[in-house]
């Protein structure tokens, strides 16, 4: 296990609306001491990242390129998702734009040399409510695409356990729904991403998800909070029992990466943005000496 | 303007220690770079400190000694507080134990050298409710025999803004409120200190409340938040505008300290890991008075 972060620790700007970089934040993350990195394409959906222009494709070859330059591995990517639970598009325009930006991040991926691809699960409140049955089905109509072109070019997709609302359940907030719809599909390149910060507002006790889903573990968000809002803390600036999370890790030898999604810096000046990422990295290491 | 952090920096211990002895605390900020302070009494009502025993007068002779050796300047000072709208007692003697200890913190912050100690105000709800001129006179009654010895002990007296949560409504909470509260004692020794965390889910833009409070204003809890809940983290990791902030204070001629009550940053971080965080918060408060000192 590697300690990682998403290349959103520097994509928010306190002085400006425009993002960092991606080239930018890699430089910056690498030189706070991550050699692995997750490429967080989830701003696509806002239109407003370099990989939304025509000429997507040769800012990928130009990422590929400064990551070998500076010896930086992606073994993990997130591609876009879209706020809520629902599975519908208000407008076919919004559908097809959704469809591309999904189609590059993963060729994007494949491009950098992703292992696992991380989705947010749907769930279904048209057709029925709480069926596990209705929800596997409504996500294997709503991936079954992206899946495909996921397989084909060789990028595991992992699907990220979520949170339920103030009001109503969301399917795969739970490990046993995640594992369910995992195991529907029979295929050990489909797996689960665990985000502790999802999980810590779900669950008292994180052990017993990430042991029920085991193996199933192929990818991690790693960030903190106090169990009511997503805050996506660093770590030990919530309440989740860090030093569990590390030996259940180890007990059921997951193989993947312990990769940051944090927004240390999302408020952060950009004179101080670098110290910050250094410290984060520090709090990673000694992560990762608590799971030897 | 100087930097300042209260004790509570490194007042909780993960591996479930509530209470890190006051001179291993100082020792730590001051490694971190902190040559200002803030004496936390709030302990007293928490947790079991050095200072609850009968030898507290020579435990804080030691604190003063290793400060002055370490050349650490104690400005300001927190009270101890019963955290309710109105006081909850679960008996007399509680009672008595509070006035004991927050008498000790006003007595111990004299021997420190600390010029202005923060206390929370009460909101009068059990009698009659938002009657501004109830909770006023509550909290004159309340602490009478606190700011009586705080006058003597030449300690000033700073009314914080308290944090509001939804459904009910807290004295104190907007500035105009806490204005009202120190101007009724007609004092220089009474003002206030601000809370930005507490104000930053009351108000959009901050600077306003600092105007109300302009001159009234002694002493800062610098700490922010998502607006949600109290996180106490330092400047940046939640939403407070603090460019603003620091124009605000620069603008009304602020001359108290830039005092750190963070310990939402480290209470639950492993021991191994804090100094280096608080080295963090020593350089981000060292951005903010870049921003006062450029305003």
């Amino acid at each position: 296990m590697r300690l990682s972060t998403m290349t959103s620790l520097f994509r928010e700007n306190r002085e400006k609306i425009e993002y960092t970089s991606y080239i930018e934040s890699m430089r910056r993350c690498k030189a706070a001491g991550f050699n692995v990195q997750d490429i967080n394409m989830c701003a696509m959906l806002r239109n407003k990242t370099e990989l939304n222009g025509e000429n997507w494709k040769q800012v990928a070859d130009d990422i590929k390129n400064e990551a070998e330059k500076l010896g930086i591995e992606f073994s993990q990517s997130h591609l876009p998702y879209r706020g809520g639970m629902s599975a519908e598009f208000s407008t076919q325009e919004e559908e097809d734009f959704f469809d591309e930006i999904t189609k590059r991040a993963l060729i994007v991926s494949n491009m950098l040399g992703v292992k696992w691809t991380v989705v947010h699960p749907v769930t279904e409140g048209i057709l029925s409510e709480h069926d596990l049955k209705a929800n596997i089905e409504l996500n294997h109509r709503t991936f079954d695409k992206t899946i495909n072109l996921a397989m084909k070019l060789n990028v595991g997709i992992a699907y990220e356990n979520m949170v339920d609302t103030q009001t109503k359940r969301r399917f795969s907030a739970t490990a046993d729904e995640l594992v369910s719809l995992i195991d529907s599909y029979n295929d050990s390149r489909i797996g689960a991403c665990w985000d502790f910060g999802h999980g810590n507002r779900v669950y008292t006790d994180q052990v017993r998800p990430i042991k029920l889903l085991g193996k199933r573990i192929k990818a991690l968000h790693v960030d903190d909070n106090f169990g009511t809002t997503d805050l996506h803390l660093l770590p030990f600036l919530g309440e989740i029992k860090w030093e569990a999370m590390m030996k259940t890790l180890v007990e059921i030898g997951y193989q993947g990466d312990f990769v940051y999604e944090i927004r240390l810096n999302n408020y952060m000046p950009d004179a101080l943005k670098d110290m910050a990422a250094r410290f984060s990295y520090e709090v990673g290491l000694y992560l990762l000496s608590l799971a030897k | 303007m100087k930097l300042s952090t209260s004790t509570n920096l490194f007042g909780k211990q993960r591996e479930g220690i509530s209470h890190t002895p006051y001179i291993e605390s100082v020792r730590r900020c001051r490694k971190a770079g902190f040559t200002t302070m803030d004496f936390s009494f709030c302990e007293f009502f928490f947790t079991h400190t050095e200072l609850h025993e009968d030898d507290w007068l020579y435990r804080i002779e030691e604190i003063k000694n290793e400060a002055e050796k370490l050349g650490i300047t104690f400005t300001q000072s927190h009270l101890p507080y019963n955290p309710g709208y109105m006081p909850e007692w679960k008996s007399q003697e509680q009672i008595e134990d509070y006035y004991k200890f927050a008498c000790r913190g006003v007595l111990a912050s004299s021997i420190l050298g600390v010029k202005w100690a923060v206390v929370h105000p009460f909101t009068q709800c059990s009698q009659t409710e938002y009657d501004d001129e109830a909770s006023i006179q509550y909290n004159q009654e309340f602490y009478a025999p606190i700011v009586e010895l705080a006058m003597k002990k030449n300690v000033g007296i700073a009314f914080e803004n308290m944090i509001e949560y939804p459904q009910r409504r807290k004295f104190s909470a907007r500035a105009e409120e806490l204005a009202e509260l120190v101007d009724s004692y007609r004092d220089s020794r009474i003002g206030a200190c601000w809370d930005f965390g507490h104000g930053n889910r009351m108000y959009h833009d901050l600077s306003r409340p600092i105007r109300v409070l302009d001159k009234r204003l002694v002493a800062l809890h610098v700490n922010d938040n998502t607006a949600i809940s109290d996180l106490h983290l330092p400047p940046f990791l939640g939403t407070v505008n603090w460019e603003m902030v620091m124009c605000a204070l620069k603008e009304t001629g602020y001359a108290g300290d830039f005092t750190y009550e963070i310990y939402g940053f480290t209470k639950l971080m492993p021991e191994l890991l804090k100094d280096a965080a608080a080295k963090m918060a020593y350089e981000i408060g060292m951005y903010c008075l870049r921003l006062f000192n450029e305003a």
